[in-house]
């Protein structure tokens, strides 16, 4: 078997091989996870052009058949599957006294409550807001002003796979893609990360310190991005801490000069980051602002 | 009902092909779903659905298999899931002998040619998929090919010998 038809022919054959069919829970599970997945949105593509003509519609009507088709496929009876039974996860139903969840746009000042990952995806931050913040589901905040330099201000909920050596030239899978992990590989505790982090010299980083947010240990960090930073110079056009897992979300470095007070906690297991994001010119009254509702988290499941 | 019935068992045997393992396939079928869910809206042509979704799996399984050979400081091989048909083409000391070849290809040989042997897709449609040179592809597929070529004289030559596949 050494001939170009034979290898063809044996890497058919073999392929044939194996499960043909999804695990049954697999539609729960993605309904599930969709449910708590918006769209695309602006902040993190801020630059680039949003297309919003009718292919838009188009898109939509076709996300509309897969969900119904998603959630319609769980009433069918059930199949055997082919893989063994792995633990499903179990969300807890989010009592009618819970606050609501955070809305895209302004923010009345209040109490909200989101679930910024699809993994773990019932992992849910409650925050007390005040006034002069915009809500961008599921996993960021923005001041009155903005988070563009040298006075914006952002909140973000984040997680990360491996550090970018290089924020600026982030791309490695070549595909741009922000949920690709970063060349620097680190374990999955706090430390790991921390310690990956502070160790990078494209940026400064202040001396880590333990912090505790709703009884969670973590440790605490400032990284400060170079005033002279240019992002036309580096891959599509921005720069990234970090790596993000596939299927998250991540907030990109908003300009030159951009401050990540960074708290890295682990939350039963879960590597959990909130950055407050701003600059050397934020207006203090803003970073207190920011400082009270990180202040004010607590985690559920 | 039939759209996710027929995609997403489709989807979940491609990721399979390429990952090697249940567990994984499953997490790579959700991610790309989940994506393909997020990035609807940028989808121009929905003519192109079915190679836009391929695209989207064929990412994330690279990405997640790139980063399994970062994790794991040596190649293992692990058993085969789900049931193996009889095949009189191949025997078990071919399969476990292509299963160890296709773990030393690259993520990207490993996605081309199950592409290619199982999804059905020419070179050129690969190329366009994945966003490559068409030149590229052929290459990586023809290195592929060598490899795992290689892997089965490989086993011929040790039973020749009168030794046991490892």
């Amino acid at each position: 078997m050494n001939d170009s038809t034979d290898i063809e022919r044996a890497l058919s054959s073999w392929f044939e091989d194996g499960p043909t069919t999804m695990p049954d829970r697999v539609p729960t599970v993605i309904a599930d996870r969709i449910g708590r997945t918006r769209q695309q949105r602006t902040w993190r593509l801020r630059g680039r052009p949003i297309d919003m003509n009718a292919t838009f519609k188009i898109g939509a009507a076709i996300a509309a058949v897969v969900v119904i088709a998603i959630v319609g496929y769980n009433l069918l009876p059930q199949r055997a599957s082919v893989a063994g039974p792995r633990p499903s996860p179990t969300v807890s139903p989010t009592p009618t006294t819970s606050p609501s969840e955070m809305p895209n746009g302004t923010l009345a000042p209040d109490a909200y409550m989101t679930r910024p990952f699809t993994n773990p995806y019932d992992l849910a931050l409650t925050f007390d807001v005040p006034s002069g913040w915009t809500g961008f589901p599921t996993d960021a905040l923005i001041g009155a002003g903005g988070t563009v330099p040298p006075k914006g201000i952002g909140i973000a909920f984040l997680q990360a796979d491996g550090v970018h050596s290089d924020p600026c030239h982030w791309d490695h899978l070549g595909n741009q893609r922000e949920d690709q992990p970063g060349d620097v590989a680190v374990g999955p505790s706090v430390d790991d990360l921390v310690n990956a982090l502070s160790a990078n010299t494209s940026y400064t980083a202040s001396t880590p310190t333990d912090t505790t947010l709703d009884g969670y240990h973590g440790r605490r960090l400032t990284l400060e991005l170079p005033n002279d930073l240019d992002l036309t110079k580096c891959d599509g056009g921005i720069a990234w801490l970090w790596g993000t897992p596939m299927g998250e979300y991540g907030i990109y470095v908003q300009g030159p000069g951009n401050r990540w007070d960074t708290r890295v906690l682990d939350v039963d297991g879960t590597r959990v980051i909130i950055a407050v994001i701003d600059y050397a010119g934020t207006p203090a009254v803003d970073h207190a602002s920011a400082e009270a509702i990180v202040d004010s988290i607590t985690f559920s499941r | 009902m039939d759209l996710v019935h027929s995609r997403g068992d489709r989807l979940f045997t491609i990721a399979h092909r390429i990952l090697r393992d249940v567990d994984r396939a499953e997490d790579a079928l959700q991610d790309a779903l989940v994506i393909a869910w997020r990035d609807l809206p940028g989808l121009r042509d929905p003519g192109r659905f079915d190679a836009w979704i391929h695209r989207l799996l064929t990412n994330v399984c690279i990405a997640q298999a790139t980063r399994e050979r970062r994790r794991t400081a040596n190649l293992r091989v692990l058993p085969l899931d789900g049931p193996v048909s009889p095949d009189a083409f191949l025997d078990v000391a071919d399969r476990d002998q292509l299963e160890r070849g296709f773990r030393r290809l690259t993520p990207d040989e490993r996605a081309i040619l199950v592409l290619h042997h199982y999804v059905g897709y020419a070179p050129a449609e690969i190329a366009d998929l994945l966003g490559r040179p068409a030149g590229t592809i052929r290459s990586r597929l023809h290195h592929a090919h060598r490899a795992m070529r290689a892997a089965l004289e490989a086993e011929a030559r040790v039973s020749t010998v009168g030794g046991t596949s490892a």
